[in-house]
């Protein structure tokens, strides 16, 4: 099983939005995740940020891809604002996902005003062939 | 003799590092994480310096290997030209 925890400071994103705008969210964000914060006020939408953040950087913790499978943090999309947050993977992340053995990837999100906490957790089943009879196909392809 | 290289990076650890110690006296192969530096201040260090320098780092290079220290992340800068 692979875990993985981030913290962070909702000031911090309030200071990279301030600073690097749009050059911050498209690095960052993918765009479903701009898309979730279009009717958002201003600060429901710097928590959200911060929370997506704490998430990608829990699914980097808990997936721990090898620098071969190195991934832009857009590549990690948590979407599902106001409900459980969902959690795909794109690009070189889900190539590798997909033939690692993981399974499916869970994430959970808090925050106050101030800071903004992200737990993730997958299985880590047997790597592709390597169990009798598994079928190492990810149904869903891209959903982790 | 500091490289210009070197003290961009400086400079913007300075900004946008939050770091505990002083980012202008800092040892180059010291610790960015020990000095305090979160990872969303990693990236947006990497933001900072792709302005300032007018690069954009690769996904490959936004790793904690690249932003370990003021030397690693200058590698990292070198490797790109």
């Amino acid at each position: 099983m692979g875990v993985g925890i981030d913290m962070v400071d909702v000031a911090e994103v309030t200071s990279a939005l301030e600073r690097h705008g749009r050059h911050y969210l498209d690095r960052v964000y993918a765009p479903a995740e701009q898309a979730e914060t279009a009717s958002m006020s201003p600060r429901r939408m710097r928590e959200y940020l911060a929370g997506r953040f704490a998430a990608k950087e829990a699914v980097l913790k808990a997936l721990r891809p090898p620098p071969c499978a190195a991934a832009a943090l857009t590549q990690i999309v948590v979407t599902g604002a106001g409900g459980a947050p969902r959690v795909e993977l794109a690009g070189n992340l889900l190539a590798w996902w997909r033939s690692s053995g993981h399974g499916p990837v869970d994430v959970s999100i808090s925050h106050t005003r101030v800071m903004a906490v992200a737990v993730a957790r997958t299985d880590q089943g047997p790597g592709p062939g390597t169990q009798e009879g598994d079928d190492d196909e990810q149904d869903g392809a891209d959903g982790a | 003799m500091m490289s210009r290289t070197e003290q961009t990076v400086r400079e913007a650890l300075a900004e946008v590092g939050n770091l505990d110690e002083d980012a202008m006296s800092l040892a180059a192969d010291a610790s960015l994480a020990d000095a305090g530096l979160t990872s969303h201040a990693a990236v947006s260090l990497l933001l900072e310096i792709e302005d300032r320098l007018g690069i954009e780092f690769p996904p490959e290079q936004m790793t904690p290997e690249t932003m370990a220290s003021i030397r690693a992340i200058e590698a990292g800068i070198e490797a790109l030209s």
